[in-house]
């Protein structure tokens, strides 16, 4: 009986574990582009309850053959972009990939994107964690 | 002596109407889908100039869908003496047919040009606009391209009139195209 209480806590325990990293993903979008490009970028904001540093370190799709992680930064009035390894996402805090700064890079596109259509993307963490989720285009 | 005073005022008088940005822009011609695009040969109109790249992912949609949303505030008669030109500063990937390809989407009536290496070199420094093939080191997109992003007015004479790094919600940018349309 001692044994099986002790089971039945530790399964909390580790219920309630998982449930603090679950990372929110908020509103993930697309950002439609003439069809004739080949690039495309992607923006969502990432929430972290957990009380740990996570990376969001990729981003799977099929909407193009290759997908990055990259930043723009305004230097000057001149519009640098760069590719970063990864995205932080501090404890109890977020991520804000939005236009202008960091974003999902979409190269060599696929498809079109067409505004109002979903395409499915995959957010991969440091720890493991894969989170799939919609995102539309506009 | 009077009279050279008076010579001297007039020379004065006369370069105070020219354009008192001097140099600075200026006529070029560029490589457009349909052939050689002048600047001087769409004179009469409000031209508004934006350099960029098709592979841009974010800041050149970004900045010509602000462009178009903005110019719905003018009337039919207004927009029709607007051309908005899109120069694609990537020389290396883009051709005249994807740049106006690429223009065209946002709106009908803009046009995509583009030139070689040192036709694009020459008119950004008319221009006082930066840009550097830049690599990308490890991603599969090879080199991007930092560019100055900005709007460069030119009045119906083909002088540079004014510039503008935000035209969304930026009263100053309509007020300065209807100045310009009525000049």
């Amino acid at each position: 009986m001692k044994i099986f209480l002790i089971t039945i806590l530790l399964s909390f325990g580790v219920m309630a574990e998982d449930y603090e990293t679950n990372y929110e993903i908020l509103n993930p979008w697309i950002r439609e582009v003439p069809p004739v490009s080949k690039m495309s970028a992607g923006f969502v904001k990432i929430k972290n309850p957990s009380k740990k540093d996570v990376k969001l370190v990729a981003v799977n799709s099929d909407l193009s053959k290759t997908v990055e992680l990259h930043t723009h930064g305004m230097v000057d009035g001149v519009m640098k972009m760069r590719k970063v390894p990864h995205i932080n996402v501090p404890a109890m805090g977020e991520a804000n990939l939005k236009p202008g700064g960091l974003h999902i890079m979409f190269i060599n596109l696929k498809k079109k994107t067409i505004e109002g259509e979903k395409h499915n993307l995959e957010f991969v963490f440091s720890d493991g964690t894969k989170i799939k989720k919609e995102a539309v285009v506009k | 002596m009077i009279r050279v005073l008076l010579v001297c005022c007039l020379v004065l008088f006369s370069c105070k109407k020219e354009n008192p940005y001097g140099d600075f822009g200026g006529d070029f011609s560029l490589a457009s889908q349909k052939g050689k695009w002048k600047l001087s040969d769409s004179n009469g109109k409000v031209r508004i100039l934006y350099f960029g790249f098709t592979h841009c992912p974010d800041i050149c949609p970004l900045s010509l869908s602000k462009l178009k949303r903005e110019l719905k505030q003018l009337n039919e008669k207004e927009r029709a003496q607007i051309v908005p030109v899109f120069i694609s500063v990537d020389y290396k990937r883009d051709t005249p047919d994807t740049v106006q390809k690429y223009a065209e989407f946002f709106s009908d009536d803009f046009v995509g040009l583009t030139g070689k290496e040192d036709e694009i070199k020459k008119v950004t420094k008319q221009y006082g606009v930066f840009f550097a093939l830049t690599p990308l080191k490890d991603s599969e997109m090879g080199y991007t391209v930092d560019h100055t992003s900005r709007f460069f007015l030119i009045n119906k004479k083909g002088e540079y009139a004014n510039s503008f790094s935000k035209v969304q919600g930026n009263e100053d940018f309509i007020k300065e195209l209807r100045k310009l349309i009525g000049e």
